[in-house]
């Protein structure tokens, strides 16, 4: 795995690195699961932000109960898998900002948990009650 | 100079709304049935996650672009220059092509066709 470059705050010094290259002090690991974290919360908001587009472009120019191939909005930002559900479906998750629907199984943020599923989907929350971008 | 990290960061953006259009493309000739539409209306390509600008295109131009997985829509002004050029200037939009090495690998690996 490779390990995230963050940048240093003053006066940290790095620790030595083990037989892998790679440094390993705990305050080290802090930083680097933080960054990790963030940029997996960076990636759902990318695809909500995404799934937003999507939803205003076919919004009023479809049939309610007609599925449209949403992004699934797990934490990896490759993903490319779909999430098939009416645009009321997608509406009524959507609304509550700290809520994500994605494949399950697939990859969430720290603190994330599964409130609901939605046929073949789950609806994941953040604890922290974060607004998701939305 | 853009980093290697920054580039991909753009690149993969920029796949996602290539993907979001692909999207929005298939499910067209459902928009079809319910309303005459020469045009398809998709969304600008590009790196910025934040866009919201919207690009007007034919059909028939929107199939030539998507044939070269190097290809991408975005709205005037939105090139990225450090990882592509422009090769079309279009009413409302322009296409770029992906700069060889890193940015057009990342380009074929995310086409979804």
């Amino acid at each position: 795995m490779r390990r995230e470059t963050v940048a240093r705050p003053a006066g940290l010094r790095p620790s030595p690195p083990d037989a892998m290259g790679f440094s390993t002090s705990s305050r080290e690991q802090s930083f680097s699961v933080a960054t990790r974290n963030e940029r997996r919360e960076e990636n759902q908001r990318t695809f909500q932000r995404a799934n937003e587009r999507l939803h205003d472009v076919v919004e009023g120019r479809l049939p309610e109960d007609k599925p449209v191939p949403f992004l699934c909005e797990c934490a990896d930002l490759e993903c490319r898998e779909r999430v098939e559900v009416g645009l009321t479906q997608w509406e009524d998750v959507a609304e509550q900002t700290n809520l994500f629907l994605i494949v399950a199984g697939h990859p969430r943020t720290d603190g994330e948990t599964i409130v609901d599923t939605l046929g073949p989907y789950e609806i994941v929350q953040k604890s922290d009650g974060g607004d998701g971008g939305r | 100079m853009m980093t290697d990290e920054r580039a991909r960061t753009i690149g993969l953006n920029e796949a996602l709304f290539r993907e979001v259009n692909e999207r929005i493309h298939e499910v067209g000739e459902d928009i079809d049935a319910v309303e005459d539409e020469p045009q398809l209306e998709l969304l600008c390509e590009c790196g910025d996650p934040n866009c919201t600008d919207p690009i007007i295109i034919a059909p028939s131009e929107y199939e030539r672009v998507r044939s070269d997985a190097a290809l991408f829509i975005v709205a005037e002004g939105h090139v990225a220059p450090d990882v592509e050029v422009v090769v079309a200037d279009r009413p409302g939009y322009q296409v770029v092509r992906k700069r060889s090495g890193a940015p057009e690998d990342l380009a074929e690996a995310t086409d979804p066709r």
